[in-house]
């Protein structure tokens, strides 16, 4: 799916004009800091911004102007914003009775409102000998979706019962249930936890190969934007900044781009080589330089991996260290000093073989040091966080 | 009770009902209009909306008696439909009735809505459904204790009119004596019983309306918690 954009928004204390075009394929990530304007993009591309001007394509089509409910998509909000006087169940049947070709002939016609309205098991039954596979070929069903996003024991209960987690999953399959061709996400895991993000993810991951349609996500955590997309658009001041695969956004933008939320570093792909199964420790192949990474369980060999190195975790020093605790001293070379601020800049590196790395460190030792653009050093890199066990 | 006080009871209860079942409908889309304007109109709107509120009812019904006039516009206009006039009628104690308690109807509407929020109905926008669709299966039914209490408080203000039904209906026993007059002219005769058993009956019957609104509205916010 193609996504063009010429768009300008005017608001008392904000202007957006976002001008560019996408393919989206996969999950697409909208990412930039709070107030950069990724929020209200999202929901131009919903057709709640009616004040909009310019165009917004779609393969072709315009959709600048349509209003909400007639434009093919699902949309995930925040703060799940299920409706609170209807159950699970009635909740996600509010989608599917209105969702275009979720019904075949004979049940759809006069008697789909009555029977969405006051549904027994029975009449579910019939529901799903009807829509489980559709006519139009559309793998949305409503059992699929029930069962993808594990919705089954939930049926029942009302939506203030939920557990923030549950709320999502309910959420993300009543917007599934739409049958969009484009699923618009704002952020539905900023409000959960570690481990309940951890268990929603893998279902957003895969919602793009398991329904067949594309999936915008806004985030501003490098973390989710390196674990789900394939692709990055990253806006800033209400203006798209940059765009591309998310390693080579990263890598490329200047870390202030990326707002104060984000902790500056640098995002690696590289390949598990090796484990040594008595101390734990995996080795990373960066195509080139080589890493060795703490881990508890190891991944198969050979799996594609993300990892993210901090750059507050990067020191650098001219000679290979010798007699010291830190167990990876990767030559790189030394691109650019940029990003003063205060007492810190930050190193701009590359490692062999092109991936990229960034390194914080104080005014001071950078002086002392005489630190010169182009020279080869080593990078002393304290941890890695690895994203992704599997790869997109 | 006597047959004429019957008759006004029975009035008084006709005359309640379709109030408030009118009201309920007509002010549904005001209330909706005014919960979500944010532009200049807005003020004037709902000043004008409170103004039965606050003017007295015999201001408010020397003001509807003028309309209501054959020699009016709006009372020439309803005499050559209907072949009577609007004044000393049902239907003028009706429009009166309307008019009166319209704020009544209008503001827990408007509060109930005003606490739904965009959010829901961008979410339901965004299930497809039309505005008139989402309104109905998602604003309206949210907005459920709004509606329980309007209701509530429309019946049981039309119970109590006095100066406005006077000014207009003109106290004719069996078509325009509602239970109010028919008290005062108890009073008037010094037939305290007579008095008692009408008085009592809404103080009675309001307390209960009254109670019952109190007691949904702890309901629903034990729900809500």
């Amino acid at each position: 799916m193609r996504l063009d954009l010429d768009l300008t928004l005017t608001r008392p204390s904000f202007r957006l004009a976002a001008q560019g075009s996408f393919a989206l394929s996969g999950v697409t990530t909208l990412f930039g800091p709070s107030g950069s304007g990724k929020t209200t993009l999202l929901r131009l591309i919903a057709g709640f911004e009616p004040e909009a001007r310019g165009s917004l394509k779609l393969d072709g089509e315009e959709w600048l102007g349509r209003p909400p409910y007639a434009l093919p998509v699902g949309y995930v909000f925040q703060d799940a914003r299920l409706f609170p006087h209807l159950s699970v169940e009635r909740n996600l049947l509010y989608a599917w009775r209105r969702a275009p070709g979720a019904f075949s002939s004979e049940a759809g016609t006069a008697s789909r409102r009555e029977n969405a309205t006051k549904q027994k098991p029975g009449i579910f039954g019939r529901f799903s000998l009807t829509g489980r596979r559709s006519q139009d070929g559309s793998p949305i069903a409503y059992e699929e979706v029930v069962a993808r996003m594990d919705l089954g024991p939930l049926l029942k209960r009302r939506p203030e019962t939920l557990s923030g987690g549950e709320r999502q999953r309910v959420a993300i399959g009543r917007a599934l249930l739409t049958r969009p061709r484009l699923m618009l996400m704002d952020e539905p895991l900023s409000a959960l936890d570690r481990a309940r993000k951890a268990a929603i993810l893998p279902l957003i991951a895969d919602l793009p190969r398991r329904f067949g349609i594309p999936v915008i996500y806004v985030t501003h955590a490098v973390e989710e934007a390196l674990r789900l997309s394939e692709g990055l658009i990253l806006m800033r001041d209400g203006k798209i900044f940059d765009s591309g695969p998310p390693l080579e956004v990263f890598a490329r933008v200047p870390p202030a781009a990326l707002g104060p939320e984000v902790e500056s570093g640098a995002a690696l792909e590289g390949r598990a080589a090796g484990y040594d199964a008595e101390y734990q420790i995996l080795d990373v192949d960066l195509g080139g330089a080589r890493l060795r990474v703490p881990v508890e369980a190891a991944p198969p060999l050979g799996a594609r991996l993300r990892l993210r190195i901090a750059a507050a975790d990067v020191a650098l020093a001219r000679r290979a260290p010798e007699e010291i605790s830190i167990r990876n001293a990767l030559p790189v070379r030394l691109e650019a000093l940029e990003a003063e601020e205060g007492p810190f800049l930050e190193a701009r590196l590359t490692l062999e073989g092109g991936g990229l790395l960034r390194a914080r460190l104080t005014r001071l030792a950078a002086a002392e040091m005489a630190l010169k653009e182009g020279e080869e050093l080593f990078a002393l890199v304290k941890a890695a966080a690895l994203d992704s066990m599997e790869g997109p | 009770m006597s047959a004429s006080d019957w008759s006004a009871v029975w009035l008084t209860a006709r005359l309640a009902a379709l109030t408030t079942l009118i009201l309920l409908m007509v002010a549904t889309p005001l209330a909706w209009r005014l919960s979500r304007a944010r532009g200049r109109w807005r003020a004037p709107v709902e000043a004008l909306v409170a103004l039965p509120l606050v003017l007295p009812p015999t201001a408010l019904g020397f003001y509807l008696l003028l309309l209501m006039s054959p020699n009016s516009m709006f009372g020439g206009w309803w005499l050559e439909r209907t072949g009577g006039t609007l004044a000393f009628s049902f239907h003028g104690l009706l429009l009166a009735s309307l008019v009166y308690s319209l704020p009544f109807a209008v503001q827990p509407l408007q509060n109930a809505f005003e606490a739904v929020g965009r959010g829901p109905m961008e979410a339901a926008s965004s299930l497809r459904a039309r505005p008139l669709d989402a309104f109905l299966t998602v604003a309206a039914p949210m907005a459920g204790r709004g509606y329980a209490t309007a209701g509530a408080l429309v019946f049981a203000h039309c119970l109590g009119e006095f100066g406005v039904l006077l000014m207009v209906g003109g106290n004719i026993p069996g078509r325009t004596r509602v239970i109010s007059m028919a008290l005062f002219e108890h009073v008037e005769s010094l037939d305290y019983a007579a008095a008692h058993r009408l008085a009592g009956g809404l103080l009675l019957v309001s307390f209960c309306i009254l109670l019952t609104v109190a007691l949904l509205n702890g309901r629903f916010r034990s729900m809500r918690a």
